[in-house]
């Protein structure tokens, strides 16, 4: 027969349990060096007061908690003289995505007037971000990350808090080294993904350099070609010889999945303005960032990137499936461009 | 004790308890700020503006509940002197008692079946 | 061990010293009661708050470590001086007086909710020959300032205008109402056994044993107790405070030092619901010598509050309808039966009166609950299948 009414007890039991339970775990780590009577604990996993004394024992976010966000950050590489080399190159992707719109950037410009690819000046408001990382999603670059830094009070007067919230270069900035110890994992897989990219994009060049040779060697041979015919005698050795890089980039980045999926996403990025470079327009509107059809063909970039994360597992076997896709959307970029 | 004494010292009881509870809001007086404005003399709605006077139709349920404790409450009244002689009236005490209280139960019980209890 | 019992009737003979000096001898004789009365009322005036702050800090102290957490542990060691900076915030905080409440019944409210919490000391016998006023009908004062409660409670959610106010106002009448009852009934045999209602004859009878060591002294008790949580409006029946249903309730419009009026008679409440548990059930401030009897009394206190601190960090609260529920078709038939208990009690020997009177209870225990608790049962035991995501809107 059940006794109704007795599992009361037996949750009031449970209770009266832990509540003894903290205690005992209390007095047996009194001993122990630098402790008091409360406030002892660092290590939450255990029996008993599961509570860590936060301003004084503050948890390390860092290694541990790696994809913990708050707030982004730039980030730069050192040089060896002590120069800063920012990432970013103000192409303004990551303003264009923030879903608050709390990103505003200004485009450095050289002596003569010619915008140059660095930011100016780079500020987000904090008090409007609200840390959904959206921007470094984007960032074709790496060159923002999500921070750590949690502890955002401002504690001067009442006058400069609005001021304070307002994060400038001085504030984002961050060095490489920064970023590795925080992010070790992140970073190892994306300085993964940038090894394997400098490989593919080195086998590229020579396999340019062979195709110009080739080239001349057609020009020498037949004087007088069309308008159209060099376009797509380029292009055909182009996409072959691309896809012996890819193929060669993707057993090279076997290991890492996701450093693939950014690899051949940037390759599809950068090696279209140097392809259409060689073949009609000058340097200055494929350099240009804010360009509104360079634009759509990074938004087009970004978009294939996250539909190829999608696809995973297709894209994930053979590099061949991606060689043909990328003609068509060099295609359209070029005719966009031009 | 005397209980008229006993109900006079019950009186200066009262009337010190009321001042002891009058004291805190009273000296409170004296040091609270005083900065109301339009909405925050608002009455509370979770940040609403509040539509209608709250002062609204109740669930009948509530009348229901004050009328078996109006009857249950008198009967009370009515055991405690009984309860206070019990030992001295015995075994017939015992049988008059038990016929009231057996009322008692039927007059329960038919509540309970007539679903005066339930919250409908 | 002699002064230490005699430690409170020392200070009030030190009390009464100064006037007996004044005074002339026939004055004195004349006021020499109703000045003592003042002396231990002041004291009584000083014991409140006192109780009230140390109970607010050990009530966060223990539910935070039912939670596995420290509570309060920045002001002072161990966070005993919790209760003081409180106090202080409270006291300079601002009083807001929204526009719609009425201004008399709102400032009213909080103190009738205070006094009648102060008034229940007076018949508390703290220890031997600590009561300040034997009255002949405690049990019914008892019953009778308690349920002042609750005009102060509907006053505040009346005079509040306020939706939830007034809600909450009204569970926490119907509450309070009736779980009453119940705890009239379980005072009732105490009275029968004990043969008086002044609660100094109650501990008295208790000189050979305690009333809790009856069958009906056990009942007794769960439904004095349980009647008194309710009564005080503490978790789990704390319905007419129910934070996420209701704001904070009845006290929603209230600020600063009204509002600490309300939780200082929360407390008061629960402190004097244990203290008359003691007295009817646990033989009030007896107990082996070596201690003094006010030590006891407030020993025994004080293991029931921390019950009731215990069932706060332990039980849910209860829905309005299955609350009053328990009242109505559970603890007021037990209770009725608890007199039938204590009447057999009374006439035959111990030894068949605790099987049967046990019998009984656990029989009218198991009828009362089995047949609504298997419908509740049935509807959460149903099976499921633990794969199947809940669809939430199928179109």
């Amino acid at each position: 027969m059940k006794l109704y009414g007795a599992s009361v007890v037996k949750g009031l039991l449970y209770t009266l349990k832990t509540f003894v339970n903290t205690y005992i775990e209390d007095f047996k780590r009194m001993g122990g060096k630098g402790t008091s009577f409360e406030g002892s604990r660092t290590v939450y996993d255990e029996k008993g007061v599961c509570t860590v004394m936060y301003p004084e024992q503050p948890m390390p976010v860092g290694s541990t908690y790696e994809r913990f966000r708050v707030l982004p950050m730039l980030i730069y590489d050192e040089q060896p003289n002590g120069e800063k080399d920012v990432r970013c190159t103000s192409c303004g992707i990551c303003a264009k995505v923030c879903p608050p719109q709390c990103i505003w950037i200004v485009q450095e410009t050289d002596a003569s007037g010619k915008p140059v690819p660095k930011p100016q000046d780079f500020q987000i408001d904090t008090a409007v971000c609200m840390n959904c990382g959206l921007c470094t999603e984007f960032c074709p670059f790496d060159a923002i990350k999500m921070d750590h830094k949690f502890e955002l009070t401002y504690t001067g007067d009442r006058d400069g808090r609005y001021d304070s919230y307002l994060y400038g270069l001085d504030k984002l900035l961050q060095p490489t080294s920064y970023y590795a110890a925080t992010h070790p994992q992140a970073n190892a897989a994306e300085e993964a993904a940038r090894l394997a990219e400098a490989e593919a994009k080195k086998a590229k060049e020579e396999a340019k350099k062979a195709a110009a040779a080739a080239k001349a060697a057609a020009a020498a041979a037949a004087p007088a070609p069309d308008d159209d015919a060099p376009e797509k005698s380029v292009k055909k050795p182009m996409s072959d010889e691309e896809k012996a890089a890819l193929k060669e980039a993707a057993q090279k980045k076997a290991a890492e999945m996701l450093a693939k999926k950014q690899a051949a996403a940037a390759e599809a990025a950068s090696s279209e303005p140097s392809d259409s470079q060689g073949a009609a327009t000058d340097e200055k509107p494929a350099k240009k960032v804010m360009t509104p059809e360079e634009k759509a063909a990074l938004k087009e970039a970004a978009q294939k990137k996250a539909a190829e994360l999608l696809a995973q597992k297709q894209a994930a076997a053979e590099a061949s499936p991606e060689a043909p896709a990328d003609p068509a959307v060099q295609d359209d970029k070029v005719e966009g461009a031009v | 004790m005397d209980q008229t004494l006993a109900w006079s010292i019950l009186g200066i009881s009262f009337v010190l308890a009321f001042i002891f509870a009058l004291l805190p809001i009273a000296g409170a007086f004296f040091f609270r700020p005083r900065k109301g404005n339009l909405s925050k003399e608002a009455s509370y709605e979770c940040g609403l503006h509040p539509k209608s006077d709250p002062r609204i139709q109740f669930h009948v349920q509530y009348y229901l509940y004050a009328l078996a404790f109006l009857i249950f409450s008198i009967e009370i009244l009515y055991i405690y002197p009984w309860a206070v002689n019990f030992k001295k009236l015995g075994s017939v005490g015992v049988i008059e008692m038990f016929v009231f209280l057996s009322i008692l139960t039927v007059g329960l019980a038919y509540a309970w079946k007539k679903g005066g209890l339930e919250w409908s | 061990m002699e002064h230490l019992e005699k430690i409170f009737l020392t200070l009030y003979t030190m009390g009464l010293a100064l006037p007996k000096a004044i005074l002339p001898e026939a004055l004195y004789k004349q006021l020499e009661t109703p000045l003592g009365a003042l002396i231990g009322l002041t004291g009584i005036l000083i014991f409140a708050p006192v109780t009230m702050l140390f109970l607010t800090w050990m009530e966060r102290k223990v539910v935070a470590r039912m939670q596995r957490r420290y509570g309060p542990n920045r002001v002072g060691k161990f966070g005993v001086l919790q209760p003081f900076a409180d106090g202080i915030k409270m006291f300079s905080k601002e009083d807001i007086l929204p526009r719609a409440v009425d201004p008399l019944l709102h400032t009213l409210a909080p103190v009738l909710v205070v006094v009648p919490a102060v008034l229940l000391f007076t018949v508390m016998p703290f220890g031997k020959e600590m009561l300040l006023i034997n009255l002949n009908v405690a049990t019914i004062f008892i019953m009778a300032i308690s349920s002042i409660e609750t005009i102060a409670i509907l006053m505040a959610g009346w005079s509040s205008r306020n939706t939830y106010s007034l809600l909450s106002a009204l569970r926490g009448a119907a509450q309070v109402v009736s779980y009453e009852i119940p705890m009239g009934f379980a005072m009732v045999t105490v009275i029968m056994m004990a043969g008086s209602m002044s609660t100094l004859d109650i501990v008295n009878a208790q000189q050979n044993h305690w009333f809790i060591a009856t069958p009906w002294g056990l009942l007794g008790f769960l439904i004095f107790f349980i009647s008194g949580v309710a009564e005080v409006n503490r978790a789990p029946f704390d319905v007419p405070e129910a934070e996420s249903e209701l704001i904070a309730g009845f006290h929603t419009e209230y600020s600063g030092m009204k509002f600490g009026l309300f939780y200082m008679a929360e407390f008061l409440g629960g402190f004097a619901i244990s203290a008359f548990a003691v007295t009817f059930f646990f033989g009030g401030w007896m107990g082996p010598a070596f201690l003094p009897s006010w030590v006891w009394f407030m020993l025994k206190t004080y293991v029931l509050v921390f019950v009731l601190f215990w069932f706060r960090g332990t039980l849910p609260r209860f829905r309005i309808d299955h609350l009053l529920g328990f009242a109505w078709k559970y603890l007021v038939p037990m209770a009725l039966l608890n007199i039938v208990v204590a009447t057999i009690w009374y006439f035959v020997p111990w030894y068949i009166g605790w099987p049967v009177g046990l019998a009984l209870i656990l029989g009218a225990h198991q009828a009362l609950t089995a047949a609504r608790l298997k419908r509740l049962y049935k509807a959460y035991d149903r099976p499921r299948n633990p794969l199947q995501p809940v669809v939430v809107n199928p179109s």
